[in-house]
């Protein structure tokens, strides 16, 4: 019993005298000494984020952007998924540094993280087979309609037709599968997946026109303005000196048509 | 009819599904090991004739054990953070959260183990001079291991089979695997009866090596499943 | 163990039998707890700047009832089902048929060695695209598996191997006497396994078939990955809506206890009310 008694004491004293790690001020500190910035993207995203067939490597738009992005910061970006669910939780709790996940920059998600620039814009409709005959949202009332848990594609849709039956599963491919195999008659999400899939399978239709505009924003820790700065001055770079537009051209097949807001030096 | 027979998926992408079964075995040897040591420190303190160490393990035992393994592996990832100020990566979140869930049930195993070996022998034991260390390790020990051993390697095959609950939190090991090459080729049956097979297959030639452990009079009744 | 507590809780045994006891306890698990809170407001946890919102629990209420009750319903019909099928599988174990005892040996060694994960999502979308290469697509028709049938569907083949397993253990151990004494005054052989051995087996393998009907209450959160708002995806959505996840995913744990506890109480009565010894697990 002594001998217990005499160990916990030289633990306790062991941690009170312990030095404790100062955490950074500013991620941009933390990643630099690091050289290593981890980003979280998404897997299920063509062209912006999926996985290569062949390697097993995370590659698109976005995925693109960021090397480019850590690049101008001098470090090594390490990739990590973020589904639309995880990626807020993410960021607020520190697991990754920077979400470049399609995710949009809302005003009610500014409560738990800060935004950088937006890097694309786009908008949100609903993808259907052909066989469904729907050509308009509003026939969408009592249908069974797929999206993604933690997005705000399911939530919009239910703001221009409230009567639509959700569908929420982890992922866009699922949601994809449902539509495919007719478990759901429509699945909603931003028009540039929408495109892609629509490219490519005949059998898939767009219905009707966008019905939300959606800015790409790349997602930081609160309050870290000096994270934020770098992020928005490195894409800054990379808008000037013509890589945006070489990525947009590689990934989209045309130059973007809308401009980042860019402010000079 | 073609998309039915899309066997073919298989083989296109074996890379990809190998790279996912490499992790799903790397979890479960990692996981393993933390595992059973969760087990043997909580089942010991468990099977303890101090009631200070029994009812707090009991007590931790019991809420994790009636946890679901899913909000396990959600918890240590998003709020290892705010609970213990470090980080996790997704692997090693997976890792410790079924270390600590199957831990649990592992505790169990290790209570019933270590009274499966008559108090008479531990009696005998000390009498003839041994201390605790001794009597631990030449008399308790190798009984309550050669008795707790289908049981342990049940756990094993739960083990593993929980390392597919690792895909929620972006761990691309088997089962993400499979989901993702699925999302790629729509070719739901194939890929998931190629998944469901491989899984068998694994837990099946463990669990036979348990079964043929078992055949010894003394083993202890595996009752907790999962 | 219960008695033991409850013995001491009514005053009837001390806490500690000896003083050392009492030293030892204190030390130990006080220094512990001494060490959680200067670790939680003074260590590396502390620099992480997080405000506690424990009333969002209470504005959400109506999502966890919800999923509450979702996850309740996919238990109860799963628990019958599970039931039926596990009875069923440890008489066709212990079956002196050959076919009978194949069948069911191999029903259980396949379900029991699948993660039930993979079992949810071949019953929700792999059974789908049979139905519809075999069904839908050559007579038009739109047979749909919802995901709420594929979960209890997969959660019940799951369950009812392992019941089979504890139910055949605990007919394995009803003693060869009562078969030929049953067999001796004329009852046939339904008659016997409904009167004289099945009442004594399932009395028997109460607790372990108590832990499996906990089991589905716990497995059933896999759920949330096939579209099913049960409580583990409420508990997210709450997540999702305010940023409030330590809050959001304790209230959720919770409540899995509680209806775990729940369950555990409900069997108690089951048994106080069948007229039987109350038996617990360990």
């Amino acid at each position: 019993m002594r001998r217990l008694s005499l160990a916990l004491l030289a633990l306790a004293v062991a941690l009170a005298v312990a030095p404790e790690a100062r955490a950074a001020d500013s991620l941009l500190d933390k990643v630099q000494q690091k050289k290593e910035m981890v980003v979280g993207v998404k897997y299920d995203f063509p062209p912006l984020g999926s996985i290569n067939k062949d390697t097993g490597k995370p590659e698109g738009f976005e995925i693109d952007l960021a090397n480019e992005i850590a690049k101008e910061l001098g470090v090594k970006a390490t990739f990590v998924q973020a589904l639309s669910k995880t990626r807020i939780p993410l960021i607020v709790n520190g697991n990754v540094d920077l979400i470049v996940a399609t995710m949009t920059h809302k005003r009610e998600r500014e409560q738990a993280i800060d935004f950088t620039m937006h890097y694309m814009i786009t908008g949100q409709r609903a993808v259907t087979r052909k066989d469904t005959g729907i050509t308009h949202v509003s026939q969408l009332a009592g249908k069974q309609v797929a999206s993604v848990q933690g997005g705000n594609a399911g939530p919009n849709l239910l703001k221009v037709q409230p009567k639509a039956v959700l569908v929420q599963f982890q992922e866009q491919t699922e949601a994809l599968l449902a539509l495919k195999q007719k478990k759901v008659d429509a699945v909603v999400g931003d028009d540039v997946l929408n495109q892609y899939w629509v490219k490519q399978d005949p059998g898939l239709v767009l219905v009707g026109k966008l019905y939300t505009i959606e800015p790409y924003g790349m997602g930081v820790r609160q309050n870290d303005s000096r994270w934020r700065n770098a992020i928005n001055q490195a894409l800054m770079e990379i808008w000037d000196s013509g890589r945006y537009h070489e990525i947009h051209f590689k990934w989209f097949g045309a130059k973007p048509d809308f401009e980042i807001p860019w402010y000079p030096k | 009819m073609d998309s039915f027979w899309k066997w073919s998926v298989i083989p296109d992408n074996a890379g990809f599904f190998a790279g996912g079964f490499k992790l799903t075995l790397t979890i479960f040897v990692v996981a393993w090991v933390g595992c059973w040591a969760f087990a043997v420190v909580f089942g010991a303190m468990r099977h303890s004739e101090r009631p200070w160490l029994r009812y707090p393990a009991a007590a931790v035992v019991e809420v994790i054990r009636g946890t679901p393994g899913l909000m396990f592996v959600v918890w240590v990832y998003f709020l290892s953070q705010p609970l213990i100020g470090y980080a996790l990566s997704p692997f090693w979140a997976a890792v410790w959260a079924l270390v600590i869930h199957q831990g649990a049930y592992g505790a169990e195993v290790v209570r019933a183990g270590l009274s499966s070996v008559p108090r008479g022998q531990l009696a005998a034991g000390y009498s003839t001079g041994l201390g605790y260390a001794g009597v631990m390790g030449w008399i308790v020990l190798p009984q309550a291991l050669r008795n707790m051993a289908p049981a342990i390697v049940n756990r094993s095959v739960a083990l593993f089979k929980n390392t597919s609950l690792a895909f929620v939190i972006g761990v691309i090991e088997f089962f993400r695997a499979g989901t993702i090459v699925n999302g790629r080729e729509n070719a739901s049956f194939a890929v998931f009866t190629f998944l469901a097979a491989v899984y068998f297959v694994c837990c099946f030639s463990l669990s036979r090596l348990g079964h043929r452990l078992g055949q010894r009079p003394g083993v202890i009744e595996d009752t907790t499943a999962v | 163990m219960v008695e033991a507590v409850l013995g001491r809780v009514r005053g009837r045994r001390p806490w500690f039998e000896t003083p050392g006891e009492r030293r030892a306890f204190v030390l130990v698990w006080g220094g512990l707890a001494a060490l959680a809170v200067w670790f939680f407001f003074f260590g590396p946890r502390a620099r992480y700047d997080y405000n506690w919102r424990w009333s969002v629990v209470w504005q959400y209420r109506h999502f966890l009832l919800r999923g509450v009750g979702t996850t309740l319903y996919i238990f109860a019909w799963s628990l019958g089902f599970s039931l039926v099928l596990g009875i069923f599988c440890g008489i066709g174990r212990t079956s002196g048929v050959r076919w009978v005892r194949a069948l069911s040996t191999g029903y259980v060694e396949v379900f029991r060695n699948i993660p039930l994960l993979v079992q949810m999502w071949w019953a929700y979308f792999g059974l789908q695209q049979v139905l519809n290469v075999v069904l839908n697509d050559p007579f038009g028709l739109r047979v749909l598996i919802p995901s709420t049938f594929a979960c209890i569907l997969a959660l019940s083949l799951y369950t009812g191997a392992y019941m089979g397993e504890v139910v055949r253990s605990g007919i394995r151990s009803i003693a060869r006497g009562q078969w030929e004494a049953a067999t001796s005054t004329g009852l046939s052989q339904a008659q016997t396994w409904r009167h004289v051995v099945l009442p004594q087996a399932l009395v028997i393998v109460i607790p372990p078939l108590a832990s499996e009907v906990l089991n589905i209450i716990k497995n059933s959160a896999v759920a949330m990955t096939i579209a099913i708002t049960d409580l583990m995806f409420f508990s997210q959505k709450i997540e999702e809506e305010t940023f409030a996840g330590f809050e959001a995913y304790t209230a959720g744990t919770l409540l899995f206890l509680l209806l775990t506890l729940l369950t555990v109480g409900a069997i108690y009565l089951l048994q106080r009310l069948l007229g039987l010894k109350v038996r617990t697990a360990g």
